[in-house]
């Protein structure tokens, strides 16, 4: 030891004679995050209480598998959907015909929302960044010849998602398909809404409580679904480093499990169905070093704060997309090469699925081409690069393990300050997480503007005249179309049934029961999505934006 | 000096804000006075506000796709209610073939992913400036 | 419909820009309408202030027309400013009878802008019944509010941490009516119990009332309206108001006047502004309906 410092500290002392003769690029080097960043890691820097970690065991910092992708590869899930049920369902089975192994439905902001399309406030929006779903009948369309059993579906759905659901475990009873044969995701995270993405609709009591009774339905009818994917993607997308991304999914995530247990759930019966949805940036080392620490951070926190006992309660299951605020409008093929590095960090951060963005997404929603490229590069990292072959290759790096131990220490001081406000939902009311997360997207866009922070194509190695790539196009006549749809349906549906439907679901959410089963009715009666958020909006009233600046 | 009045609005319903928020605290440090209206704004309500605060400039942001039937439709309403000297400018993932259309319509400028914050500074400034000269 | 709307913020941006004219044009126009109720709402951030403004603010506007200056410091650096109030009260802004307008400061250390009583004057000629201005700050800043609203209106919350703290720098003073808003979260009875001694003590013969209010539902609103309107009421009788807006009156002219000397200082030697200021014999508390407008002349003169 005494060795190894007294050698270093010849090796620092060189280096800086060095550094006096060739200054280096700049004063300070540090993560993303602001994490300092030595010249290079040593022996020394590992953690004196590192035990001999190992995947597959706690507290599962290396992986939530002993073998991982030498047993089953991550599933590759590429988020799609668009203008019509009819479309949507087109290009599904063109992914699963080319290698895809899981669907994920992009929905239309009105249905995010829980308006139909026919609503004043969807003009302009419908089948532009997803598929329009109105109705039970919508969704039929959406999912025809894919036998439900046979894929995992995730679907990105959070204040309505409790209708989606509905809707999907409706269409798998006509397919035939038993309910706990049924696998995939619903977002289901409402938290983040607030904070980052903007698609709510209720208030954050009611909408907890929501989500409390997809658990409680889910854990008896639907075994294999997992009830929620808490969100740490759009947190960064909105701005935040990579600390504030952790530390602020997994804020929201205690405040789930602690609503759960409130309303009497036993944390093991619920925990085993939460999975968590990270971003793939460019900062590799750092984006590894995230995933590992978030894995330890988790299982610590579901064995030490709630004492879970099962396994799988402890174990943090992740889907990964690669960041989409880094791809660039110009020269937009430089994106596949930000989007292979960013999907290497997720392979080697141990995620469980992934998505690869397209090239275009900075322009429009993705061409069919530039779709296939993404998930081609997810394909060249699993079948040709080899990092798929030994688990968590990374592990070991004296610096990859400093980087994890930084990231957990970071966490655990914010989670700790959030804990002090009362919790994610106070700190969402007093606009504290917000706050941080604009800071932070601002210092970055400053740290651009000040070349700081190079971007290739933007501030640095421009080109004149960039020439556009042909671009997806929705055609408006989409929103016409669904609003004929929506109108032939209301009128042959049986209104009685609809009618009783809605009323039964206003009661029971009156009087604060589970609201599944009653909400399940009224879509197998093709009650609207729209009209079924109407009568809760009515209930719980709607969330008022409290986005400061 | 009378500080420049800037309303920022998000059109539609995508609640992608990050660029708007930039934005707005950008202009804001270059001594405008920024009056944000948050998420889910209709066209109508855009006019409206824009009306009763006296702004200079409206900055329209839409990450959704639904630009070419939202933007068109805040320089229409200034129009109509006798506020068509309010220049409108806007900004988001718009795909190049759709600013001439935009900029037909009456939009000043379009500003698309990668601008820099000092271009809409700038451009703001001489665009007001020159509007009051 | 609009066309008046349209005058009316033209109008203010130049009061607020100090236009010379601007502000001699709202000198001429009278403050003491009883007719209208000028209600403040303070408090430290935080306090879900816009959402109870939202909330007063239908109730009011079901049957009267109400104005709201919903007033924002500006940046010390650039003098910029952010002004979001207004989210919270988007919904309003279709509503016929409703007229709202966000303010900056513009560096003014007292919460409010310097002109907030010329515009007062300009808002209380277009015939609104209610006017409330919404202003925010912890601590002293935030006292010069109770100078210009006919009732001030002082928001807490439970549990922002040393919440009784930020109340001890006057505010506390300053409140015709205290409103414990966010009411049914936890610490609300601690709160209501270490505000009700402020609240019983008189002042000039009101007893500042306690109301608890959930903003965000729409809770004990009707109660807190009811409590305006019962100040307003007291406030009628006894020559109270015609004071209330004297010390308003001369807020403006006090404000104003350093605005103006500043806005002059840097063009007019101040030994020529120092001997205009001596050749006219004003008084400048006592002829409140004209001596605003003789200051502007002595600038005028200049």
């Amino acid at each position: 030891m005494q060795d190894k410092q007294e050698k270093l500290a010849q090796w620092q002392q060189k280096l800086e004679q060095g550094k006096a003769r060739f200054p280096e690029r700049k004063a300070e080097f540090e993560s993303s995050s602001g994490i300092p960043l030595q010249t290079v890691y040593t022996p020394l820097d590992l953690s004196q209480t590192d035990e001999f970690a190992l995947p597959g065991e706690f507290p599962y910092t290396r992986g939530v598998q002993r073998n991982m992708y030498r047993g089953r590869l991550w599933t590759m899930r590429q988020y799609a959907g668009f203008a019509s049920a009819q479309e949507s369902n087109e290009r599904y089975k063109y992914l699963l015909s080319q290698g895809q192994t899981g669907l994920s439905v992009a929905f239309d902001l009105p249905t995010q929302i829980g308006l139909d399309s026919d609503h004043s406030l969807s003009e302009g929006e419908v089948g532009k960044v997803g598929v329009a779903i109105d109705s039970l009948a919508d969704m039929e369309i959406l999912f025809s010849d894919i036998p439900l059993d046979k894929v995992s579906t995730s679907m990105t759905i959070n204040a309505p998602a409790i209708v989606l659901l509905a809707m999907y475990l409706v269409v798998a009873e006509k397919q035939g398909v038993e309910w706990n044969k049924l696998k995939g995701t619903i977002q289901n995270d409402i938290l983040k809404e607030y904070v980052a993405r903007g698609t709510y609709i209720f208030p954050p009591e009611p909408s907890l409580k929501i989500i409390t009774d997809i658990f409680a339905f889910c854990a008896e009818n639907v075994p294999n679904w997992n009830t929620i994917s808490i969100s740490g993607y759009h947190i960064r997308e909105a701005g935040a480093t990579a600390v504030q991304e952790v530390a602020f999914t997994l804020a929201n995530a205690i405040c789930y499990v602690e609503t759960a247990m409130a309303a009497g759930q036993k944390v093991d019966d619920f925990a085993p169905r939460l999975s968590f949805f990270f971003n793939a940036h460019s900062n590799l080392f750092e984006e590894v070093a995230k995933f590992r620490a978030a894995r330890k951070l988790w299982a610590e926190i579901m064995r030490d704060r709630f004492g879970a006992k099962a396994e799988k309660s402890l174990l943090l299951r992740f889907h990964t997309q690669t960041a989409g605020c880094t791809l660039t409008a110009q020269q937009p093929d430089n994106n596949v090469v930000r989007v292979a590095l960013q999907a290497l960090a997720a392979v080697l951060g141990g995620t469980q699925s992934l998505h690869t963005n397209s090239r275009d997404e900075a322009l429009a929603l993705p061409s069919e081409d530039s779709v296939r490229i993404a998930l081609r590069t997810q394909q060249i990292i699993a079948h040709e690069t080899g990092v798929a072959d030994v688990v968590d290759p990374l592990g070991g790096s004296y610096y990859i393990e400093d980087l994890t131990n930084q990231i957990e220490e970071k966490v655990k001081d914010m989670l700790t300050k959030i804990d002090d406000m009362g919790g994610a939902v106070a700190a969402i009311n007093a606009g504290y997480i917000q706050r941080q997360i604009q800071d932070s997207a601002y210092n970055y866009q400053l740290g651009v503007e000040r070349k700081e922070q190079i971007i290739v194509g933007v501030n640095q190695f421009t080109v004149e005249d960039e020439t556009q790539p042909d671009l997806l196009r929705v055609d408006p006549a989409v929103g016409v179309e669904q609003n004929q749809r929506l109108a032939a349906l209301k009128s042959q549906r049986n209104q009685d049934a609809v009618n009783s439907g809605l009323a039964a679901i206003r009661t029971a959410a009156e009087k604060g029961d589970n609201i599944f089963p009653l909400v399940l009715d009224s879509v197998r009666a093709y009650a609207s999505l729209g009209e079924i958020c109407g009568v809760l909006r009515e209930v719980y009233g709607e969330y008022q934006g409290k986005d400061l600046v | 000096m009378a500080p420049i009045r800037v309303l920022m609005a998000k059109p539609g319903l995508d609640g992608h804000d990050r660029g708007a928020k930039v934005v707005s605290r950008a202009l804001r440090d270059a001594g405008m006075e920024v009056i944000y209206t948050g998420l889910r704004q209709s066209p109508e309500q855009i006019v409206l506000a824009a009306i009763q605060e006296d702004v200079d400039i409206i900055g329209l942001s839409c990450l959704s796709g639904a630009h070419n039937s939202l933007f068109p439709k805040v320089v229409d309403g200034l129009k109509a209610k006798g506020a068509g000297e309010i220049v409108v400018f806007g900004g988001g993932v718009i795909p190049e073939a759709d600013i001439p259309g935009l900029l037909a319509s009456g939009i000043a400028a379009v500003f698309t992913p990668g601008t820099s914050l000092e271009e809409i500074v700038s451009w703001v400034r001489k665009r007001v400036k020159n509007h009051h000269e | 419909m609009n066309n008046w709307q349209l005058q009316l913020a033209k109008a203010i941006t130049k009061i607020e820009n100090l236009d010379f004219q601007a502000l001699a044009d709202a000198a001429r126009l009278p403050l003491d309408d009883s007719s209208v109720h000028i209600i403040g709402v303070t408090g430290p951030p935080g306090g879900g202030k816009s959402t109870l403004c939202n909330q007063l603010i239908q109730g009011l506007a079901v049957s009267h027309k109400v104005a709201a200056l919903l007033v924002d410091p500006s940046s010390p650096f650039s003098g910029g400013a952010i002004l979001g109030d207004r989210i919270r009260m988007q919904a309003l802004v279709s509503n016929p009878n409703v007229y709202i307008r966000s303010l900056s400061n513009r560096g003014n250390a007292g919460g409010v802008a310097s002109s907030l009583v010329s515009i007062l004057r300009l808002l209380m000629s277009y015939g609104f019944d209610y006017i409330v201005i919404e202003t925010v700050g912890a601590g002293q800043s935030e006292v010069k509010i109770a100078s210009i609203a006919d009732t001030t209106l002082v928001v807490s919350v439970p549990n922002l941490g040393d919440d009784i703290q930020a109340f001890k720098s006057g505010i506390l003073e300053i409140a015709d009516i205290f409103v414990i808003n966010k009411g049914d979260l936890p610490g609300a009875d601690s709160l209501y119990t270490s505000l009700r001694e402020s609240a019983q003590s008189q002042r000039q013969g009101w007893t500042p009332p306690l109301c608890q209010t959930v903003a965000t539902a729409g809770l004990g609103i009707p109660e807190l309206l009811a409590e305006i309107h019962r100040h307003g009421q007291w406030l009628g009788k006894e020559n109270r108001l015609v004071e209330k807006r004297k010390l308003a009156a001369k807020f403006e002219v006090l404000e104003l006047s350093r605005m103006l000397l500043q806005k002059h200082l840097d063009t007019v030697p101040a030994e020529v502004l120092a001997r205009n200021l001596n050749r006219k014999d004003i008084n400048l508390l006592q002829k409140l309906d004209d001596v605003y407008g003789e200051l502007l002349n002595i600038f005028s003169e200049v």
